[in-house]
């Protein structure tokens, strides 16, 4: 019986290394396979931001015009003409 | 209306409800192009401040049965003012009367934007409400921003002495309460897609003036019994079907007289001079009888429109002026259920103060008015004698 379960075990060593033999070599011949998209997370609720590649993002927009301060000071001066307009119209 | 403040123009005030509406999940250039920069002058290059000026690729990738409909809306084509300088004048002149128009006019041409997110453009522009759309426009900050001296001023009766429309000082009714979506937007290019059956079929052309096709809305969708005399008004009764509403329902309204454009010389800015703007009640023979309008008398108006309008832009650019009335069929917004006109059958019959007769005309416009002049009076009726009571 010793006999047998030594053999046994070394039939079952040999397979164990053939196999690791095939997936090597598979690997070798392995296609292209495209890779899965990244995983990212859900945006929150409410979230709306787009980053842009070159780090500007929709912010850029809302970040001046829901600043009173910085859209007074980077309005374009206006020139006032008194209206020619007479009557009703 | 006072213009806003430049900054006040463009200022988003809430953000976080901004951000919480449908509109804000689009990327800003979606619609306004531009580019993302945090440098103002880069990030406005080719910015469309009213995206909806190109509705087709804006606000019709999510609305396309309104703005399919909108090249037929008289707020959008202003087809109106069309109707009358083509009628009054001569091809020849129309190149001449396109700058004009272009200079004096067009401001009035409406879009999307200038109804749902901004006050229109003809009075400065700027956000309602921080680029919150608005599903229904604001009355007076769309409405009677444009509407504002005749219209605005009567139905919210800011002419001394003179109460504001029943129907928003007792209803508080807005505009779009009866001037509806439907109307505004323009009729749709294929009617049988709603109305497909065969009486339907002839569908009537685009209006090309306010008081083209369908009257609409009429007084009678809300008061139906009052043109079939089921009310018991016995001046329903009678007058129901050959007077307008307005003839017994409305008093004094606004009227001017020639509205000359010009370019200043000092500014380069288009102005206007009207010459006189009176209050007045004036009874003329209808000068648009038709199937849905065949009211015998109707209040009208006069409209600053004279021969010498438009000389600036060229000599007699409107040869044919007296083909159209200067007293024009009028809907005054100024409704009053008691009026002195309706107090009795002869507070109208014989009083010659009502009507327009030739005298209330200046000669020089007689024979443009020709159609709504009225010649005579209707004669005093024998009113009944009050029953004594027993």
């Amino acid at each position: 019986m010793t006999r047998i379960g030594a053999a046994a075990f070394l039939a079952l060593g040999l397979l164990v290394l053939a196999g690791c033999g095939v997936s090597a070599d598979l690997s070798s011949r392995a296609v292209d396979v495209a890779a899965p998209p990244p995983l990212t997370p859900e945006p929150e609720a409410g979230s709306n931001e787009i980053q842009e590649a070159d780090g500007h993002s929709p912010n850029d927009c809302l970040a001046c015009h829901i600043d009173k301060q910085q859209l007074i000071d980077t309005a374009r001066p206006v020139e006032v003409h008194p209206s020619e307009s007479s009557g009703v119209g | 209306m006072a213009p806003l403040e430049p900054w006040e123009r463009v200022l988003i005030a809430d953000p976080e409800a901004y951000q919480a509406t449908v509109h804000a999940q689009l990327d800003c250039l979606e619609c306004h192009g531009g580019q993302y920069s945090a440098d103002k002058e880069t990030a406005h290059e080719e910015m469309i401040a009213d995206p909806s000026e190109a509705p087709e690729s804006t606000c019709g990738e999510c609305h396309p049965d309104v703005v399919s409909a909108q090249p037929d809306s008289l707020h959008v084509n202003q087809a109106g003012y069309w109707t009358v300088l083509g009628e009054r004048s001569a091809p020849e002149h129309h190149p001449a009367l396109e700058e004009m128009f272009g200079n004096h006019c067009a401001s009035c041409h409406t879009t999307c934007g200038d109804c749902h997110v901004s006050q229109p453009s003809g009075v400065g522009g700027g956000f309602i409400d921080g680029h919150l759309f608005q599903r229904t426009p604001s009355m007076t900050r769309n409405c009677t921003a444009c509407h504002g001296s005749r219209v605005g001023n009567e139905y919210l009766g800011k002419h001394e002495g003179i109460l504001a429309d029943v129907h928003f000082r007792e209803g508080r009714m807005n505009c779009v309460d009866c001037h509806a979506a439907q109307e505004m937007h323009g009729q749709p290019t294929d009617c049988a897609e709603c109305h497909p059956a065969p009486e339907d079929a002839a569908a009537p052309p685009p209006a090309d003036h306010r008081y083209a096709g369908l009257q609409y809305p009429g007084c009678e969708s809300c008061h139906p019994t009052t043109i079939t005399g089921q009310d018991g008004i016995e001046m329903h009764a009678v007058h129901g079907a050959d007077l307008s509403c307005q003839v017994c329902h409305s008093v004094s309204y606004s009227n001017c007289d020639g509205c000359h454009v010009a370019i200043s010389e000092t500014t380069g800015n288009p102005f206007f001079s009207t010459e006189t703007t009176y209050l007045g009640f004036f009874l003329g023979r209808n000068p648009r009888p038709s199937y849905e309008r065949p009211y015998a008398f109707v209040p009208v108006r006069h409209v600053p429109i004279a021969a010498d309008n438009f000389e600036y832009y060229g000599e007699n650019l409107l040869p044919n002026f007296d083909s159209l009335p200067t007293w024009v069929y009028a809907t005054p917004h100024n409704i009053q259920l008691e009026t002195p006109q309706a107090e009795s059958c002869n507070a109208c019959h014989g009083n010659r103060e009502l009507f327009l007769t030739a005298d209330k005309v200046k000669p020089g416009e007689w024979a443009a008015n020709q159609s709504v002049i009225v010649l005579g009076v209707p004669a005093p009726v024998a009113e009944k004698e009050e029953e004594p009571s027993p």
